[in-house]
């Protein structure tokens, strides 16, 4: 049995956010490994082991990421061969094979580019497996050009694709692979929380049924079915905007088990079972609230602003809004919680009917939130700041509520979302009630359709009567694809208060003619694990004209289709919108209009323009 | 020497060369220059001769948009037609169906939609203009004049007309390369504003049943071909070798629509003035190298915490501080040319209106006796129109995005719009790192971004490298989001792919 002493402590040293981050690179992972066991298995480290272990040569390149896992993977071809990891960087033998852990740790870019050129002129000789990432990659596949260009094509290939397989040589993008995907989600989680990790140290304050330890208490969390079907969604729409790495995953899923020490604390990030039983020692329950509830943790809670804008899922988890965005009806459970069920009653702490003393209803920290007037529950502060007749006691709940660092209502929104998703209508429709991104959950579910197969017709026209909405002001999709001039659309602001202008049309694409698919293709689930997240709209005629829809613009076109008025717009949407009409008014496979026509919101249609004729 | 050596316009033309003014703002600028080009045929005039005035009416189609009979007080007869001028002008302005048109009204809503809504001050719709999408949408400044409009100087005042003469003509003391640039870009202007479309397609339709007599276009004014000289004139080769690469770059760039590389031209025609003239006052105070910079800012949520937009604001401050201080100094040796040549002969060297705001601060006291020229020239800047070149430099940045902050708390930052004339304007060399990036709009036009191109500045001095790399990360998110770079799996951000003229995807 693990010593739950040495766990917290291996996985305090996978968080990157803060100076003690060891345990989240390979080279130094020995230890974490000792504690948690061996790697999650993933499609691409059975594939690389499979590989080692079979006959025959070839060229397998991985790029990706920093923290994506190549390191690791690699480790797992070198075992397959009954060796280690290589100890330098530049290309090694093991076994029968060469190996070359990070092309980037090669000094210079001659040397990378002699490297390169080794690895294809022996490929058909021997397995030679090579890590590099993308900007190494580019720059040695411009370097070999003038003698060949089958590296710079596949590099093409890649990052188009995901995969490229040619002539004995496989490149995989290991930034396509996704945690999130259902085989890979539930074992990345155990890995950290399973129960055995989490038997207590020596020291444990025990306490509330076991769960006086805010870490044991985080990680049981983290067992919760409901928990990890929504943090896998959430997760899910952050990769819509950017690469959520293993590093960075596993950092954010150890932050949210061990995080949130009060800064002062000698910089440290991370609670030890020592700090944790030393502070319950002294205070009691009154110890942890939720400032240290994983709940807060994965949005960042306790982290300097700065830290959380540098890493990418913290920054996209936070621009899910989850906490700031309100829902009435959950609100109002803070101010009487029965009228949610008793599993909202459980949340929220509520005292038992026979009991008068404060905090009687708490279970753990994670239902406490600190107040001017003490500890109080998430009950006791709405109830509070609803019926109290003294003026202190209100002014202080509802400053616990609204004010602060970690305001209660946020609190209680993110316990809510990420506990009782059912009270809420599912994790989809909890998701899209407490985040900023109400429609987004249906892009996932609209992915899922287009990878299966299903007819996508009716989703397909109501994306395209959004999209219209968005160019043009005009919600209907009986004209196709309507394609604005682009002076018209140069000129349009969706997000403007204003009633949306005619603009003249270019070019109409009818339904017909368009089409919707997934970016990651069969060959990329080949070796990676995949999991859709995003969809891409293409001109049948033309698949390179194509509008990758991600949870944001999903979201602004979803919200456009249907209230016909001004959407939240961000600058990378509509940039994409532009670049897409804008190759579509130069298309020769999209149909242009000969005569002048105008799209008019007002009555949403196209109308004919003539003008005065003096012949 | 002009007439008026001390007045405001006189002053501000010593220091900066052009006349700059808080009327004058980048759409201006650039619809000047663009009616210049097209009213040259996009050819410098030959030797000796006279350009084409830029003063387009297109009094039929501004009668549609804005429903105002331009045309009132013309009277012509139609091509083909019993119908006069006038009435044409009032029925587009009425917006009515008339001889076989439908849905006039619905192309008027469509092209108030391209009106740009930084000339839309004032209530004199003559000086409105639409966004500069094809050569048949832009038109002069018109004002009522009696009994009907005329197209005359009201916001566009020359600058436009020196500016594209620095493109059809550089200065002779420009580099081949400056000259080869500015050809190609005259080039690329001219193919993005001759794009057809249907907008297009309205425009020249309502214009070409007028008679010729109101597309013809008035004789070049004296000042006017000053304004075009001054575009030849040696002093002003720095701009020309800056602006015909840029505008090279924006009108040659790779992917990017006609309008976008039109909306990239007007930014950099206005940064590139702007920044000639803030380096001019540098240099007429001398300002210390290492201080002659902006710095560029994307702030975070809370104004106090943050070092870099603090700095930023400082750093617009000083630019402000640096034409205002060069304007003084250059009063204050015209007072001393003026004391060394006989004497201040007030009434000669000032407008009647500049002698009676100055008459009891300055006019009195030299008078009096009062021989302290940098007190009086303070003075002199303190009580008349001086600070308009000031103002001219704050609109010219203010209406390309390159300002925020309201006027209290004014920093430098840089919108989507105008990151992507940066990178349009160096297409040329994209694509390139970031880091590089922000190397090169350091050198172009000595904006700070980053902590290596605030290497040897007093920004540097000022500024945790760890807080400029925030700066850089934001602006680095900022170019990803916008399409204008691309962020690769090593962390690297490859800025201009779509820019860049070699693109490979």
């Amino acid at each position: 049995v693990p010593d739950t002493a040495e766990v917290v402590a291996a996985i305090s040293s996978l968080v990157v956010f803060g100076p003690d981050q060891a345990g989240a690179y390979r080279e130094l992972a020995d230890s974490v490994m000792e504690q948690l066991g061996d790697d999650v298995s993933t499609r691409l480290n059975t594939w690389l082991h499979e590989w080692g272990m079979s006959p025959g040569a070839g060229l397998v390149i991985l790029t990706g990421n920093a923290g994506t896992g190549k390191t690791a993977a690699t480790q797992h071809f070198c075992r397959a061969l009954g060796e280690d990891l290589p100890k330098s960087d530049e290309m090694s033998q093991i076994g029968s094979a060469l190996v070359v852990k990070d092309a980037s740790g090669i000094p210079s870019r001659a040397q990378r580019a002699a490297m390169f050129q080794r690895a294809l002129r022996e490929r058909a000789t021997c397995k030679i497996l090579v890590c590099a990432n993308e900007g190494v990659l580019r720059d040695a596949a411009e370097d070999l050009v003038a003698e060949s260009n089958e590296l710079m094509n596949a590099l093409d290939e890649v990052l188009r694709s995901g995969v490229c397989r040619t002539d004995a040589i496989t490149i995989i993008n290991v930034n396509r692979q996704r945690l999130t995907s259902e085989a890979l989600w539930d074992p990345l989680l155990d890995y950290l929380v399973r129960e055995e990790l989490w038997l207590g140290c020596d020291s444990c304050p025990g306490g509330e049924d076991a769960d006086g330890c805010p870490m044991r208490r985080n990680a049981r969390a983290l067992r919760e079915p409901s928990v990890r079907a929504v943090l896998r969604q959430a997760i899910r729409l952050c990769s819509g905007e950017m690469t959520p790495t293993l590093r960075e995953v596993l950092a954010l899923l150890a932050y949210a088990i061990c995080g949130g020490v009060d800064t002062g604390q000698e910089g440290a990030l991370t609670w030890s079972c020592v700090r944790v039983s030393e502070r319950y020692r002294d205070r009691g329950r009154e110890a942890f609230t939720a400032s240290v509830g994983y709940y807060n943790l994965l949005f960042g809670a306790g982290l300097d602003p700065e830290t959380r804008e540098r890493s990418p899922l913290l920054d996209a988890m936070d621009r899910l809004g989850c906490g700031p965005s309100a829902d009435l009806v959950v609100d109002a459970w803070l101010r009487d919680p029965g009228n949610g069920g008793d599993s909202v009653r459980v949340l929220a702490g509520v005292r038992p009917a026979d009991r008068e003393q404060v905090l009687s209803g708490s279970t753990s920290h994670l239902d406490r939130v600190r107040t001017e007037l003490g500890e109080r529950t998430f009950a006791e502060v709405g109830e509070t700041a609803a019926i109290s007749e003294i003026a202190t006691e209100v002014s202080a709940a509802t400053k616990a509520l609204v004010a602060g660092e970690h305001p209660a209502i946020q609190s209680w929104r993110r316990r809510v979302l990420l506990e009782a998703p059912e009270q809420l209508g599912g994790v989809d429709m909890a998701l899209g009630r407490l985040s900023a991104l109400p429609f987004a959950a249906g892009l996932l579910a609209l992915a899922e359709r287009v990878s299966s197969g299903a007819s996508v017709i009716n989703q397909l026209n109501e994306l395209v009567r959004g999209l219209n909405f968005l160019v043009t002001g005009s919600s209907s999709s009986s004209d196709g694809l309507i394609v604005p001039d682009p002076a018209s659309l140069f000129a349009r602001n969706p997000g403007a208060f204003r009633p949306a202008l005619p603009a003249f049309v270019n070019a109409r694409v009818p339904l017909a003619q368009l089409s919707l698919s997934v970016p990651d293709g069969p060959i990329v689930a080949e070796f990676l694990d995949i999991d859709h997240v995003e969809v891409v709209l293409h001109l049948l005629a033309d698949p390179h004209i194509r509008l990758r829809i991600g949870p944001r613009l999903y979201q602004a076109i979803s919200e456009a289709g249907r209230y016909r008025g001004p959407v939240g717009q961000g600058t990378a949407e509509m940039t994409d919108l532009r670049a897409f009409y804008g190759r579509l008014a130069a298309s020769d496979d999209a149909v242009h209009e000969t005569s002048m026509i105008v799209a008019d919101p007002a009555r949403g249609a196209l109308v004919s323009v003539q003008l005065p004729q003096f012949v | 020497m002009t007439d008026r050596p001390l007045d405001p316009g006189e002053i501000a033309a010593t220091l900066l060369r052009v006349r700059p003014d808080r009327d004058q703002r980048a759409s201006q600028i650039c619809a000047e220059v663009l009616l210049a080009l097209v009213a040259n045929d996009f050819e410098a005039p030959g030797s000796g001769q006279d350009p084409a005035s830029p003063k387009l009416r297109r009094f039929a189609l501004r009668s549609l948009v804005f429903g105002r009979n331009f045309l009132e007080g013309y009277d012509h007869e139609l091509e083909n037609t019993t119908m006069r001028t006038e009435q044409y002008g009032a029925l587009l302005a009425s917006g009515e169906d008339f001889q076989g048109a439908s849905n006039l009204q619905l192309a008027r809503s469509a092209l108030l939609n391209l009106v740009d809504p930084s000339t839309q001050t004032g209530a004199e719709q003559g000086q409105y203009l639409l966004m500069p999408f094809h050569k048949s949408l832009l038109w002069y400044d018109a004002r009522r004049s009696g009994s009907r409009f005329t197209v005359r100087k009201v916001r566009m005042r020359g600058t436009g007309l020196t500016l594209a003469r620095i493109l059809l003509d550089p200065p002779s003391g420009a580099s081949g390369a400056a000259r080869e640039r500015a050809s190609h870009a005259i080039e690329g202007i001219a193919e993005a504003l001759s794009i057809e479309s249907p907008l297009s397609a309205v425009a020249t339709g309502l214009e070409e049943v007028l008679p010729n007599d109101l597309h013809a276009v008035d004789a070049l004014e004296d000042d006017e071909r000053k304004s075009w000289e001054l575009g030849g004139d040696q002093s002003m080769v720095s701009l020309a070798e800056r602006l015909c690469a840029h505008a090279e770059g924006v009108s040659k760039q790779g992917e990017a629509s006609g309008p976008s590389r039109l909306w990239q031209l007007r930014s950099v025609l206005a940064l590139d003035l702007a920044i000639h003239m803030v380096e001019r006052c540098w240099e007429a105070i001398d300002v210390p190298a290492d201080q002659r910079q902006l710095l560029m800012a994307l702030p975070g949520p809370d104004r106090q915490l943050d070092r870099v937009r603090l700095r930023s604001e400082r750093s617009w401050n000083d630019a402000q501080s640096a034409i205002n201080w060069a304007t003084t100094r250059t009063i204050e040796s015209e007072l001393r040319r003026l004391e060394s040549t006989g004497g201040v002969r007030w009434d000669e060297v000032l407008s009647p209106r500049a002698v009676k705001r100055l008459s009891e601060t300055v006019k009195q006291p030299y008078e009096a006796g009062s021989r302290d020229f940098q007190k009086l020239a303070q003075l002199a800047f303190e009580n008349a129109d001086y600070g308009r070149a000031g103002a001219g430099f704050r609109v010219l940045l203010e209406t390309i995005g390159m300002t925020a902050g309201g006027t209290r708390y004014r920093y430098i930052s840089a919108t989507p719009d105008l990151l992507a004339a940066l990178v349009g304007a160096l297409s040329r060399e994209m694509p390139m790192t970031s880091e590089a990036f922000f190397t090169r709009v350091r050198d172009e036009w000595g904006i700070v971004i980053s902590p290596l191109a605030a290497a040897g500045t007093s920004v540097a001095g000022d500024l945790d490298g760890d807080e400029l790399a925030v700066n850089v990360r934001r602006f680095e998110r900022v170019l990803i989001e916008s399409g204008l770079a691309a962020g690769l799996s090593d962390r690297t951000v490859m800025v201009g792919e779509r820019a860049g003229r070699r693109s490979r995807l």
